[in-house]
């Protein structure tokens, strides 16, 4: 069903259902992108762009917040995860703190977001997805492009880790 | 055990929630989205050139060999000796090298005029 102001080259996907989930689509760019800012606006727009010339079509085969969240996911680990990792040494290297953000200088809850930083790639990925973004575990598994399989198993690893970590710090 | 899990889990999601940094100022949808729109454009307006300049190549490139391939010489028109010893008559292989002539060397020999009357002791 096509709604009025649908996408030309999605007509599957409307500007008013994205304008409903882009804070959370921003939120999961920012957490992409190591928490600057321009990188994240930058990465949403990209993700905008795949939709609007119809790269990335969406069939209704998941809900909408997960496929954007994996076109989000693609990009990144495609080209903006290099960018940012450049930017963040570049702005080390000229001594800024601006508004850069990495789990390390977490100001409140930082132990805790620290723990779910130590933590490898995937297993950090499925918590931040699963608890943080409220995604079940199959979406989350959507998003990180593996089978749900594999997704339970990098859920309960996560958990498993992330539990072990919080009850040394005596965080839990 | 099940349920007890499951609260488990459930206090730790609420925990990392709490310590999820902050988005902060999120930008405006419908400026990131009529920036979307200027770079779709864009990148529509860029592919069209790239298709019409390759285009344009592609039809050099096939004009420049149809040219190529018309300036061979074509086959079978250099002279053949053995043509040439078994026959009187001579065709030149190209007009556009030579001048198209064509001889018979019987046909065309010069009419002598035949004379009987002696002049001074050779025949006129």
């Amino acid at each position: 069903m096509r709604d009025g102001d649908a996408l030309d080259n999605n007509p599957e996907i409307s500007r008013s259902a994205l304008e409903a989930i882009h804070s959370q689509v921003f939120g999961w760019a920012l957490s992409r992108c190591n928490y600057d800012h321009h990188a994240a606006e930058d990465l949403v727009q990209q993700a905008y762009v795949e939709l609007l010339s119809g790269n990335a079509r969406f069939r209704q085969e998941s809900s909408l917040k997960t496929f954007v969240f994996s076109v989000v996911q693609n990009l990144a680990r495609g080209r903006y995860r290099r960018i940012a990792t450049r930017l963040r040494l570049v702005r080390q290297q000229a001594h800024e703190s601006e508004h850069s953000f990495t789990p390390t200088d977490a100001p409140a809850g930082g132990d805790v977001w620290r723990a779910v930083g130590s933590l490898p790639a995937r297993q950090r990925d499925i918590i931040e997805l699963v608890f943080c973004r409220e995604l079940t575990v199959e979406e989350a598994s959507a998003v990180m492009g593996v089978s749900v399989g594999t997704g339970r198993v990098h859920y309960d690893r996560a958990k498993r880790a992330l539990r072990a970590k919080l009850s040394a710090d005596d965080l839990l | 055990m099940n349920e007890a899990m499951h609260d488990n889990d459930q206090r730790m999601a609420q925990k990392c929630r709490r310590a999820m940094p902050p988005v902060g100022d999120v930008p405006d949808f419908d400026a990131v989205f009529a920036g979307a729109e200027r770079r779709c454009r864009r990148r529509r307006q860029r592919r069209m050139r790239y298709g019409v300049a390759a285009a344009a190549g592609a039809l050099v490139l096939t004009t420049f060999l149809l040219v190529d391939r018309d300036a061979q010489p074509p086959r079978g028109d250099y002279v053949e000796v053995a043509d040439l010893m078994n026959s009187t008559q001579w065709t030149a292989p190209s007009d556009v090298l030579l001048p198209r002539h064509e001889i018979d060397l019987y046909k065309e020999l010069p009419a002598i005029p035949a004379s009987t009357k002696p002049a001074q002791g050779a025949l006129l």
